[in-house]
C-alpha cells in the first residue's frame, strides 16, 4: 500500500500535535496544589518545609523578602540555598521575587552584574539554572493564571505594601494556595 | 560528572552538575548505557564505545553512498578509525561522540533519499533531531542537508505543494518533535510550552556568554581552548604526562591525526574545483556540508575546545577520502597505490594507538609527536 505525500504529511503533523498535546498534559499533570491555607513560620526558609511537608511541585512562588537565597553551596537546606534546594527538588519552577519598593534601586544596580537578563513592564527576567527568575516590585505583579504559592517576609514590607499583596489575593489577580507569613507582625492575607 | 548528570536528569528532569543549556539526551542515553552497563567506568563509557564505533560504520555508508565508490567510503572509514581525537572521545563520555554519529546518520538517509534508494525522508528527520538533541552544532548541517533536497528535488522531479509540504515535515516537523520529546523529563518539572520556548532562548543566551572559566575543569579545558583558524593548518598536541619515566611514559594525547589534517583544506580546493568543473553535485555537497559546520565554528564568540573538531571530522574526512583516492587514481599503477595508501594510513593507525590510548609506550618511539607536543 503507497501513501501519498498528504497523506504522509498528514500522519507527521498528526504526531507532532500527539507530542505537543501529550507534553503539555504531562507537564500540567506533574504540577501537585495544596488545599488553601496560611502557615506562620518563624523564618522565611522554614517555607521549604512546609512546602516538602504538603508534597507541592512544580510551582510558581511568589517570593516576598529581599534575598532570593539561591546559594549552590550547603549539603542541607539553610536560609541561604532553600530556593535553590525548591528548585533543584522540583517544589518549584518559577520564582517571582518581589522586592520592597526601598530596596529596588539597590536590586536594580545589583541586577545589571546578570549577564542575562530582559526588562519589560517593570520586570527584570533571568534565570535560576534554566528556572525562569522574574524580579518585581509589588506594583508590578502580572495576573497569573497558576494558582501560586507566597512566601512573605512582612517585616520588610511597609502597611501600604501589605494591602497592596492582599489587594492582589483579594481582587483575583493572584490565586494561591500555600501562604507562609514570617515576620513580628501576623497578617492575615 | 556526566554520570551524576545523566541520573539526575532521567530521574527529576535537572542536568546538575551538567550544564542546564544543553539539550539533554547525552543524559537519557549515558543513563541507558549505565542502566546496561553498570554505574562503573564501564557503564559511563560504554555509550561512547558503541557510538564511536557506529560512528566510523556509518561514515563508511555515507562517502560510500555520496560517492558510489567503496574505496573513497574505505578511506574515510580508516580515517576517522585511526584519529586520535576520536579514539580519545570514544573512550570518555563526552556527547560529541553520539551527536557525530547521529549527524551522519541523518546524512546517510538524506543521501539514500535523494538517490532514490528509498522513497522516505523520515529516518533523515528522526537523526537529524536526535543530533540536534544532543548538540546545537548541527544545526547549519541540517539546514543545509535540508536545502540540498529541496534543490535535488526541485532540480530533478519539481516541486508540488504536497512534495514540499512533506519535506517540510520531514526535514523540519519531525526533527521538531524528536526533540521536543527529549525533553520529557524537564516537561515532568511542570514546565508549559511557553517556558519551554523561553528556556530555549535563555540557553541560546547563555551559550553564548560562557568563558572558560565557568567550567568545572578550566585549567584541563583552558589549555584544550584552539583558535578555530588553527585547526586544519598546524598540528594540535597537547600532551598530559600521567606516568612513567625517562625511558617509558603513559600519556593522555588529545591531538589532531596532523598529516592527515593539514590536507583537509587542499582536499577542499580540489573537490570544489572537481565539484563545479564536472557539475558534480555529490561532490558539492559534500563540500558544503563542510563549509557550512566549519564557518559557524570559524564565526562562533565562546570559547572553542578541541573536541568541538569531533562535529567537523566527519565532512573533513569525506572531502580527505576523495582527494586522496582521486590522487592514487591519476596514478598508473591504481590497484598497488590504493593498497599502499590503506596499509600506510593503517601502519600510522598501529603506531598512534598505544600512545593515543594511554598505554606505557618506550618514549623513544614518540619523539618527534612528543618534540610536537604542548606538555601540560
Amino acid at each position: 500500500m503507497k501513501f501519498s505525500y498528504l497523506q504522509k504529511s498528514c500522519v507527521i503533523l498528526v504526531f507532532f500535535l500527539a507530542t505537543v498535546v501529550s507534553l503539555s498534559v504531562y507537564s500540567s499533570s506533574r504540577r501537585i496544589y495544596a488545599p488553601p491555607q496560611q502557615i506562620n513560620i518563624d523564618k522565611p526558609y522554614k517555607a521549604y518545609d512546609v512546602w516538602e511537608q504538603l508534597g507541592v511541585k512544580g510551582r510558581v512562588v511568589l517570593l516576598f523578602d529581599r534575598h532570593l537565597n539561591v546559594d549552590q553551596e550547603g549539603s542541607s537546606v539553610a536560609e541561604s540555598n532553600y530556593m535553590h534546594w525548591a528548585i533543584a527538588k522540583n517544589a518549584v519552577r518559577a520564582v517571582y521575587h518581589v522586592i520592597p519598593d526601598n530596596a529596588w534601586e539597590e536590586v536594580k544596580h545589583n541586577i545589571q552584574n546578570i549577564q542575562v537578563r530582559d526588562f519589560s513592564n517593570g520586570i527584570y527576567r533571568s534565570t535560576i539554572e534554566g528556572a525562569p527568575l522574574y524580579i518585581l516590585r509589588i506594583s508590578d505583579i502580572p495576573r497569573l493564571r497558576d494558582k501560586v504559592m507566597m512566601n512573605i517576609n512582612t517585616d520588610l514590607y511597609t502597611e501600604h505594601e501589605i494591602n497592596e499583596i492582599k489587594e492582589l489575593l483579594r481582587s483575583g489577580k493572584i490565586t494561591a494556595d500555600i501562604i507562609t507569613e514570617s515576620g513580628k507582625t501576623q497578617q492575615r492575607f | 560528572m556526566h554520570a551524576v548528570a545523566a541520573l539526575n536528569y532521567v530521574t527529576s528532569g535537572h542536568s546538575s552538575p551538567d550544564f542546564w543549556y544543553h539539550p539533554p539526551l547525552k543524559h537519557i542515553l549515558e543513563y541507558a548505557s549505565i542502566k546496561t552497563f553498570g554505574d562503573n567506568p564501564y557503564g559511563w563509557r560504554m555509550r561512547n564505545v558503541l557510538f564511536g564505533a557506529g560512528a566510523v560504520v556509518m561514515l563508511f555508508l555515507l562517502t560510500g553512498e555520496l560517492f558510489s565508490d567503496t574505496r573513497k567510503a574505505f578511506v574515510a572509514a580508516l580515517l576517522i578509525c585511526i584519529e586520535p581525537l576520536h579514539i580519545l572521545y570514544s573512550r570518555s563520555s563526552f556527547e560529541e561522540i553520539p551527536a557525530t554519529a547521529f549527524i551522519i546518520t541523518a546524512l546517510y538517509f538524506t543521501a539514500r533519499h535523494l538517490k532514490g534508494k528509498t522513497n522516505s525522508a523520515i529516518f533523515a528527520g528522526v537523526f537529524f533531531g536526535l543530533a540536534l538533541a544532543i548538540k546545537w552544532y548541527f544545526i547549519f548541517t541540517w539546514i543545509t542537508a535540508a536545502l540540498c533536497v529541496a534543490l535535488v528535488v526541485t532540480k530533478d522531479e519539481g516541486m508540488h505543494w504536497d512534495k514540499a509540504l512533506y519535506y517540510v515535515c520531514s526535514y523540519l516537523v519531525i526533527p521538531a518533535s524528536v526533540y521536543l520529546l527529549v525533553f520529557y523529563q524537564w516537561f515532568g518539572r511542570g514546565y508549559g510550552f511557553r517556558d519551554f520556548c523561553l528556556m530555549q532562548f535563555d540557553a541560546y543566551r547563555t551559550l553564548q556568554l560562557v568563558t572558560v572559566n565557568d567550567y568545572l575543569h578550566k585549567q584541563l579545558l583552558g589549555a584544550l581552548e584552539f583558535k578555530q583558524m588553527q585547526w586544519f593548518v598546524k598540528p594540535i598536541i597537547i600532551i598530559f604526562q600521567n606516568g612513567g619515566q625517562d625511558l617509558s611514559g603513559q600519556f593522555v594525547v588529545f591531538m589532531n591525526n596532523f598529516p592527515f589534517w593539514l590536507l583537509v583544506l587542499p582536499s577542499l580546493v580540489y573537490l570544489l574545483y572537481h565539484g563545479l568543473r564536472y557539475a558534480d553535485r555529490h561532490v558539492l555537497i559534500a563540500c558544503a556540508l563542510f563549509i557550512v559546520t566549519y564557518l559557524q565554528f570559524l564565526l562562533v564568540r565562546r570559547p572553542l575546545f578541541i573536541h568541538s573538531t569531533m562535529a567537523i571530522m566527519p565532512f573533513a574526512y569525506i572531502l580527505l577520502a576523495y582527494f586522496l583516492v582521486s590522487i592514487v587514481e591519476k596514478l598508473k599503477l591504481k590497484g598497488k597505490t590504493f593498497n599502499i595508501l590503506m596499509a600506510l594510513i593503517a601502519l600510522w593507525g598501529v603506531y598512534l594507538y598505544p600512545f593515543v590510548t594511554g598505554r606505557m609506550v618506550p618514549v623513544w618511539l614518540y619523539k618527534p609527536i612528543l618534540a610536537l607536543s604542548h606538555r601540560v
